[in-house]
This record gives structure tokens, C-alpha cells and sequence, in this order.
């Protein structure tokens, strides 16, 4: 008893000896992969940093969704940066709040896209500090949103050298619905131009076109089929574009890796009503904030990145925001044979766009 | 922390020495946060009830021996980059044991979980700086156990059990957190105490 005893006293001591091994932190290095928390207020935000710190300039990935947890996402190398963009700088991933990691309790404040705002910032400062380097922020999709609010929000006293938007709509709120739809349907309408001219599904496409021809604007109707043009809308969506470029589903091994060596609790994540209620309150907040109307107060430098068969924000939607910022340097880059994530669909494009920008 | 130590304090008495209070049986086991994330935990079991029943089974008689036991115990857990978990959950468990010597035991648990945070920074002002951050909750968990007496014949001092659970941590965001952990340990049992 006293022997089992003495034995378990001894594993315990050195399992936490070894478990307080570490390096000095935030040393710079090619190849580094730093795991820590950035204490905001009551909330402990998980970051990553992998890559190559030595270059000077670390890029702040914001996770999209709302409600994925970023830190799978580059557990796995979901986006498969690995070997491209984190040879040459490095990312840095962190968990938006409540989406991944579950430590203590935490509020979400009264407005949670301006909660999150605010844990950008903090993350952003603190890299900016721990590594002395320039920070570039690269959002996609609903995070090129918030990285949009943080630039309006900041403005001048931003702390990034620069902002890369990759696939960010802008028109989630309600009163902009007239405009989502008429980009959705000049998107559409592109897309059929495009596709015909090189003979891909040509009687598909015409069709298309027809319709689109009786239809010059996609709106509600009245009576009781209220939503039947969106709905065609989706469907030929569904069938002629999303088909070509459907989102990268994770492997059976990627799921595997994240339910049992992830860098949080994966029972909370995968128990998240919590992370649905979260998301609900965003879009809700988003139906309310003008984001369109207050684009010409982005004044950063911005870099545009988008997939020319986006149907979730497309290249129309991207180049009115382009028209939009008061950026006096700003870029945009429609790439082609992409769709949502235009990082997975055409990865050495987006990889070379994305080094071709940092390194001016 | 003041939770922890009263947690201990009242684990003390049934750890402690005295022949009245000796355990019947000592558990020690790996004990894995989501099964991969290594720790290490150990217990001691007092059997609180003990009756038999005998049953007719195809024309054999057998005779099952069944326990009301609790458990005080002690362990930690370390998830690389997330946290580090040290907790003492005593367990309140029903237990079926076969001639065979093999048992099933179905436990609940309530206690005290804390954990360590590592890696947290704070930046103040221009300048960043470390801190050492530890979450309080209370526990309650949830457990079933498979075990098989692999020296029943000779002197009937040891067994294996496999344990899978669940402990639900609070309070937290939004109400609480759950875990999944897998047991997996040896059972010694004392002198004096009984077979598992």
C-alpha cells in the first residue's frame, strides 16, 4: 500500500515537472509553434503561432463561420498553409470567443461582434508586442466582416500594417437585401456569360439566361410563394456552380486528430448549442449594422481576395467594397476556378497572391 | 482552491491509518481526459454494504455478491496547451460481482476539479507579462466499470478494471463544462478487505 502509494506520488511529480517544460516564450524562429493564452478581461483567448516569426510579419487569420473553431482548423491544416505561407511568415490562429475553447465562465457582453472586436484587438496588440513584428490581418468570409468592423471601429490607431479580406460579404444586413440580391443576380448572370463562353453546360446556361432575362430583379413576391425567385436563385446555384466547387470536407483521420489529440475539449465544442446560440445573436447583430454604409470609412490598406464562382459573397459583392473603401492603397484579386474558399480551390494562386502582397 | 483543500480534508480520514478505517481495496489507474490525455489517478474503496444473492441459472446455482462502496480518490490530468486538471471526486458506487470474479460497478461522483491554465499572458501597458491562472469548479461525474479478478485461485489481491465516465464541471459558460475520460487501472487488494 505504502510502496503503491510512494509510486503514484512519484509519477504525479514528475508527470508535472515535465508538463512546466518550456522555452523561453515568444522567441523568433523559422519553424516556431508557440501555444498560448491571451487574457482579455474574463476571457482566456487560445492562440496559435506557427511559422516563421524570424520574417517579421505574422498573419492574423480570423476565422469565418461564425462559430468554427480555428485552432482545428490549423491543427489539421485545413487550409494547407503549412507548407506555403507559414515557410514564408507566420499565421497566427486564435479560437474566437466560446468557439472551441470552454475554460471558466466569460461573458459575451451586450454586443458580441463588439466583444469579439475587442479580443481582436487585444490578440493583435499582443503579437504585435510579444513578437515585434508587423501584424496583417487576413479574415475570410464572416471573418472578413469582423476584420471589417475592427478597420472602422480603429480606424487610424489600428495596430495591423494591413488587411487581406478573402471572401467577406458585407451585405448581411436587412436593409441591404435589395442590393445582396441584385450582386446575387448579377453574379448569376456573369457566371452564365462566363460558363457559355467556354461551352460548359450550355443548355443548363441558357436557361439560366432566359430567366434571368424575365426576371431583372430577384425580390419578394407577393402572395403565397413569397421567396419563389430566391429559391430558383439557390437552385441553380446548387446545380451549375456549388457542384464545381463545393466546400473541402475534413477526412475521417482529420476528425479523428481533433477528437482525440485537439488542443481543447472537443466534448464542449461538440455539445455547442451554446456556439449555435452565439452565432444566432451575430447574424441577428449584423442585421442591424450598416456595415455597407460605413465602408468609406476604411481607410487601411486592404488587399481584396475573392473566387470567381463565390455564391456566398461574390466577385460583384467584392469589387462594390473595393469601390467603397477610402483606401488609398488597396488591391483586388478575383480568382478564377474558385468558389467560397478560394484558398482551398486554387491554393498556389491564393498563396502567391497572398506572398506577392506582403512581400512589396 | 479552498474547495480543493476541503476536498482533501475530507478524503484524509479514510486514507488515514487506522486499522478500522483501512480500505478493502486500492485503486490505481491511468486516467485519460478524452482517453488520450494522460493523468493518473488513485483511489481507495470501503465497501459502506455487503449482501448476496443467489440465483438459479440452467440448473446451476450461483451466487452473486453485491456492495454498496465509496470511494475517495485522488488524480490529475494533463491536455497539452489546454489545461492541466487535478481532482478529487469521491464516488458512491453499486457493484455486481460474479463467481467468475468478474464485476460491473455503476458510480456517481460529486467533488472538486481545478485546473491550470499554462501559457496565459496578460499585456500591460508596452510590456507583456505572465500569468499563473487556475479555475475552481465543482464536480459531478458519472461512471460504469468492467472489471475481471485475475487471481481468483491464488491469493485474490489483484484485479483489472476498465473505466469510462463522464464529469460535468461547474460553474462555467454558458452553465457548465463536460468531460469524457477512460479509466483504465489496477485494483490491490488489502489485507483484510475483500476479494475486488
Amino acid at each position: 500500500m505504502k510502496k503503491t502509494l510512494f509510486g503514484a506520488g512519484i509519477l504525479l511529480t514528475v508527470a508535472l515537472a515535465l508538463s512546466s517544460c518550456r522555452k523561453e516564450p515568444f522567441e523568433l524562429g523559422t519553424a516556431v509553434n508557440d501555444s498560448f493564452h491571451v487574457e482579455n478581461g474574463d476571457y482566456l483567448i487560445p492562440v496559435l503561432v506557427r511559422g516563421n516569426t524570424a520574417s517579421g510579419k505574422i498573419l492574423l487569420y480570423i476565422q469565418g463561420g461564425p462559430g468554427y473553431a480555428s485552432l482545428d482548423f490549423a491543427h489539421i491544416d485545413y487550409p494547407e498553409w503549412k507548407n506555403t505561407l507559414e515557410k514564408d511568415f507566420a499565421v497566427a490562429y486564435y479560437d474566437q470567443r466560446g468557439m472551441g475553447n470552454w475554460q471558466g465562465q466569460y461573458s459575451q457582453g451586450d454586443n458580441v461582434s463588439a466583444t469579439w472586436v475587442d479580443d481582436l484587438s487585444a490578440v493583435t496588440d499582443f503579437l504585435s508586442t510579444a513578437y515585434d513584428a508587423d501584424i496583417v490581418m487576413l479574415g475570410h468570409s464572416f471573418g472578413g466582416g469582423l476584420m471589417y468592423e475592427y478597420m472602422i471601429a480603429k480606424g487610424d490607431a489600428a495596430t495591423p500594417v494591413a488587411f487581406i479580406a478573402v471572401d467577406a460579404p458585407v451585405t448581411t444586413d436587412s436593409e441591404q437585401d435589395t442590393l445582396r440580391w441584385k450582386f446575387r443576380r448579377e453574379f448569376l448572370w456573369n457566371t452564365a456569360q462566363l460558363e457559355l463562353s467556354r461551352g460548359r453546360r450550355v443548355e443548363q446556361w441558357e436557361e439560366v439566361v432566359d430567366w434571368l432575362n424575365a426576371h431583372p430583379v430577384i425580390e419578394l413576391l407577393p402572395g403565397d410563394n413569397e421567396y419563389e425567385l430566391m429559391n430558383q436563385w439557390n437552385e441553380y446555384v446548387e446545380d451549375l456552380v456549388y457542384i464545381d466547387y463545393p466546400e473541402k470536407l475534413p477526412t475521417v483521420g482529420q476528425y479523428a486528430k481533433v477528437a482525440f489529440a485537439s488542443r481543447y475539449n472537443p466534448i464542449s465544442y461538440l455539445s455547442g448549442r451554446y456556439r449555435g446560440e452565439i452565432a444566432s445573436r451575430i447574424l441577428l447583430e449584423e442585421m442591424v449594422v450598416p456595415l455597407t454604409s460605413q465602408l468609406g470609412e476604411i481607410t487601411q490598406d486592404l488587399l481584396i481576395v475573392g473566387g470567381r464562382f463565390d455564391d456566398i459573397c461574390p466577385p460583384e459583392e467584392e469589387l462594390y467594397v473595393f469601390d467603397q473603401v477610402s483606401s488609398a492603397n488597396k488591391e483586388i484579386h478575383i480568382i478564377d476556378h474558385a468558389g467560397h474558399t478560394c484558398y482551398t480551390d486554387q491554393p498556389e494562386a491564393f498563396y502567391e497572391i497572398i506572398k506577392t502582397y506582403l512581400n512589396q | 482552491m479552498r474547495t480543493f483543500i476541503l476536498s482533501l480534508l475530507l478524503s484524509v480520514p479514510f486514507l488515514s491509518t487506522a486499522q478500522q478505517l483501512r480500505p478493502a481495496t486500492v485503486d490505481v489507474a491511468y486516467f485519460g481526459e478524452t482517453a488520450t490525455h494522460p493523468g493518473l489517478k488513485v483511489a481507495a474503496t470501503y465497501p459502506l454494504k455487503t449482501w448476496t444473492k443467489t440465483k438459479d441459472k440452467r440448473g446451476t446455482e450461483i451466487t452473486l455478491e453485491k456492495r454498496i462502496e465509496l470511494s475517495p480518490n485522488l488524480g490529475f490530468y494533463h491536455h497539452c496547451h489546454f489545461q492541466t486538471g487535478l481532482f478529487s471526486i469521491p464516488e458512491l458506487a453499486y457493484t455486481r460481482l460474479k463467481p467468475s470474479g468478474r464485476y460491473l460497478s455503476i458510480g456517481l461522483g460529486a467533488g472538486y476539479l481545478g485546473t491550470i491554465v499554462p501559457e496565459v499572458y496578460r499585456l500591460h501597458g508596452s510590456e507583456w507579462e505572465r500569468s499563473f491562472t487556475t479555475i475552481h469548479y465543482a464536480a459531478a461525474s458519472a461512471s460504469l466499470t468492467l472489471g475481471k479478478d485475475r487471481n481468483t485461485v491464488g491469493t485474490g489481491k489483484l484485479n483489472t478494471y476498465f473505466k469510462p465516465q463522464c464529469i460535468y464541471a461547474f460553474p462555467g459558460t454558458p452553465r457548465g463544462v463536460w468531460y469524457l475520460a477512460l479509466e483504465v487501472g489496477v485494483r490491490f487488494q488489502t489485507l483484510g478487505g475483500h476479494k475486488n
